[in-house]
């Protein structure tokens, strides 16, 4: 992350300590996007994961006074997206449980269906929801954030093996359901 | 897939939230300070600390008033008073109590 930003987040947050509420919805703008991409890579529903991201920046709001001005707000904010996504998505495992094989063949189906019109994005973003939350996470840490393995680490929790085994799982795995949900389309996309 | 394909493929899947999901942050936000201002108004020690000047401040005077010999405070009855103000202290304690409960 560039310095110039990293010194932009800590004059908004000195603001928003000071009680200027506009400052916040600056650090909102900012990050909004990436973090409900994060959450949309553990929770795999887009509702839900903007209902945490809700709850995340209301949190952050409340704990902004305790942040260190040491490491990136970047890394501190996306942390408690992590980790809230995490808890949230045992809460609801803990709630339902369904077999899902039946569920997901006939959702590529649909979504093939569905894909004749879609643009690369959405392509993309079928792809990486059929991926395991820690596999589409590391994904999109390493190449949307561009984070290190350290950072990640820091960010997840995870051992850096674990998050290398992610990587290369998550690489493959992304290949193979992107060939599955285009077939003969997928040389346009590449 | 080469990495930087890889790379530019991932750089894309950025999902962008709802038009409102801003304005429900902060409405959640002012919520949450309105709740924090009536929960510091009814805060635990702030209670008890004010309830104990209270209730002490109001023996003191009755204990300097009741030992005087004004004739106004001789024939007011004590244990009623006594009675009375031990009672809106529990009160308040009891609304304490509740108020922690329901939070």
């Amino acid at each position: 992350m560039k310095n110039s930003q990293i010194q932009r987040d800590y004059n908004l947050i000195r603001k928003v300590i000071d009680g200027d509420t506009s400052a916040f919805r600056q650090l909102i703008f900012a990050y909004k996007d990436v973090s409900l991409s994060l959450a949309i890579s553990i929770l795999k529903d887009a509702v839900v994961a903007e209902d945490v991201l809700q709850e995340v920046f209301i949190k952050v709001y409340d704990k902004l006074h305790t942040f260190k001005f040491k490491a990136s707000f970047a890394t501190w904010l996306y942390r408690i997206v992590v980790n809230t996504s995490y808890n949230e998505l045992k809460k609801r495992k803990n709630m339902v449980s369904i077999d899902n094989t039946s569920e997901v063949d006939s959702m590529v189906h649909r979504q093939k269906e569905y894909l004749k019109d879609a643009d690369q994005k959405k392509y993309i973003n079928m792809t990486l929801e059929k991926l395991k939350p820690d596999e589409a996470l590391v994904l999109r840490l390493f190449y949307l954030c561009e984070y290190k393995i350290k950072e990640i680490e820091e960010i997840t929790g995870f051992r850096s093996s674990k998050i290398k085994v992610n990587l290369h799982r998550g690489r493959d795995n992304f290949e193979f359901h992107l060939k599955q949900i285009l077939g003969d389309d997928l040389n346009n996309l590449l | 897939m080469k990495e930087e394909k890889f790379k530019e493929l991932i750089s894309k899947s950025t999902i962008e939230t709802s038009d409102d999901f801003v304005n429900k942050v902060m409405q959640g936000i002012q919520l949450q300070k309105e709740v924090k201002k009536q929960s510091l108004f009814w805060s635990f020690p702030v209670i008890i600390i004010v309830c104990s000047a209270l209730i002490l401040t109001i023996l003191g005077m009755l204990f300097y008033t009741f030992n005087t010999e004004y004739a106004i405070f001789s024939s007011i009855p004590k244990t009623p008073i006594f009675l009375v103000i031990i009672g809106i202290g529990l009160y308040y304690i009891n609304q304490l109590i509740r108020f922690q409960h329901y939070k």
